[in-house]
């Protein structure tokens, strides 16, 4: 059972287009596991759909609709290209969130690194630079170093479960730590825990040793 | 329809989804024709609105195309249970606008290969409307919106309209994010009634 979702700050920066696009994947990662979230994005759409008719119109150019008859003329696709797509082959875990799967699919050469005892990291490439996405892996039992962070930390579990101080955390929890909120993050006795995150690129690093310090400041935007 | 005013036709919602499903299922063109009248003005309102040094203004004829070429294409799988026509042809805009975003951003930073459809992943909207009431409600929508406090329509038209981040619409008006936060909230919170009940609480 979920228990820890996005608020609906976030859910409606995400309905409307304007939330970051590293965010937009840990949020529809996050969707695919959650129905409430789910209902909540379908009622905000309609808020937007609703609010269509306050846009102030403006008349497209004249030719516009013209070309656009022109072009579907030329087109016409079959039926095949409109359903959906089967996902692509490649490294892929049955379970995963489909838009990770995808991800991996396009992260080939996975580069595990070891942060600390217990934690080991891994960047992906996802076409953006405001934040980083990284699964992280803690060995069960064990503790992450106490941490801060520059900006904005969202946790997504996958598999296993994690507490710190403010709760414990099961798949499909959508964890958000805002800076300021140190946190120490325990893997659970029984399992290894498997997260996707993303952290935002702090505003500035202050010092190199607070970076040394820091496991989850280790940043590479990509 | 009266081209000129074009917005005057989309109180008449049903006419609409109407519309949008022979498109879907015949592929009139006739009917998308009509569709397009309805839809492109707002549309490229939509797009004027939204402008921003990553999306220009140019781009708006631009976004028109798109987003009518994308109705044409998706049509078929337009499931009036689920929501109206102003609503998906809500989503497929936005959908197309963070596309139209995305391509400048993909050329700096590389593509990871995920785009707007596995993002707003459309296949998996399996849960039908559970009130059908819900659907009639959408069309009050514009007239509540006219009620609400002039500082959370303002909120909600950066969300809504200008496809703002809250920490965008602080940075533009100046308002501490967190009094942004809340006011999104709590217009988010009448509008939601009001689509629930029909009433404006």
């Amino acid at each position: 059972m979920i228990q820890h979702h996005p608020d609906d700050n976030l859910l409606v920066e995400f309905a409307s287009g304007g939330l970051a696009w590293g965010l937009c994947l840990l949020v529809s990662a996050h969707l695919e596991k959650c129905h409430s979230c789910k209902l909540k994005i379908q009622m905000q759409e309609r808020i937007g759909g609703g609010l269509l008719c306050q846009l102030a119109a403006a008349e497209p150019a004249p030719d516009s609709l013209a070309t656009l008859l022109a072009k579907i003329d030329g087109e016409a696709p079959s039926p095949a290209t409109l359903l959906p797509q089967p996902p692509p082959a490649g490294p892929r875990q049955a379970g995963y969130p489909r838009v990770l799967n995808k991800l991996l699919h396009h992260n080939p050469a996975m580069k595990w690194q070891r942060i600390s005892r217990g934690l080991r990291a891994c960047r992906l490439i996802t076409g953006q630079q405001r934040y980083e996405i990284c699964l992280h892996h803690i060995t069960r039992g064990q503790q992450v170093h106490q941490h801060d962070h520059g900006g904005l930390e969202i946790t997504l579990v996958l598999q296993g479960s994690f507490s710190d101080a403010q709760g414990i955390y099961h798949a499909g929890d959508f964890v958000t730590r805002h800076p300021g909120q140190v946190h120490r993050p325990t893997a659970s006795q029984n399992e290894d825990c498997l997260c996707l995150s993303a952290v935002e690129a702090p505003a500035q690093l202050t010092s190199i040793f607070g970076r040394l310090l820091n496991p989850f400041l280790r940043f590479r935007p990509a | 329809m009266n081209t000129s005013s074009p917005a005057s036709g989309i109180a008449r919602d049903d006419s609409l989804s109407l519309l949008l499903m022979r498109v879907g299922q015949t592929r009139d063109k006739q009917a998308f024709a009509e569709l397009f009248r309805s839809y492109a003005p707002l549309i490229k309102g939509f797009a004027i609105s939204h402008a921003n040094s990553q999306f220009p203004v140019q781009a708006a004829d631009e976004l028109v195309q798109e987003v009518m070429l994308k109705v044409w294409l998706k049509a078929p799988s337009f499931e009036p249970t689920k929501s109206s026509a102003n609503t998906w042809v809500y989503t497929v805009m936005r959908n197309c606008r963070v596309d139209l975003m995305r391509r400048s951003s993909r050329r700096d930073f590389g593509d990871s290969g995920i785009n707007v459809e596995d993002i707003w992943d459309e296949a998996q909207d399996n849960h039908p409307l559970t009130q059908l009431q819900q659907s009639r409600n959408e069309a009050l929508i514009g007239a509540g919106f006219k009620q609400l406090p002039d500082e959370q329509k303002q909120a909600l038209t950066y969300v809504y309209m200008h496809g703002k981040s809250h920490s965008e619409i602080a940075a533009e008006t100046g308002l501490p994010l967190g009094t942004v936060k809340s006011r999104v909230r709590m217009g988010l919170m009448r509008m939601q009634t009001l689509l629930k009940t029909g009433e404006m609480p």
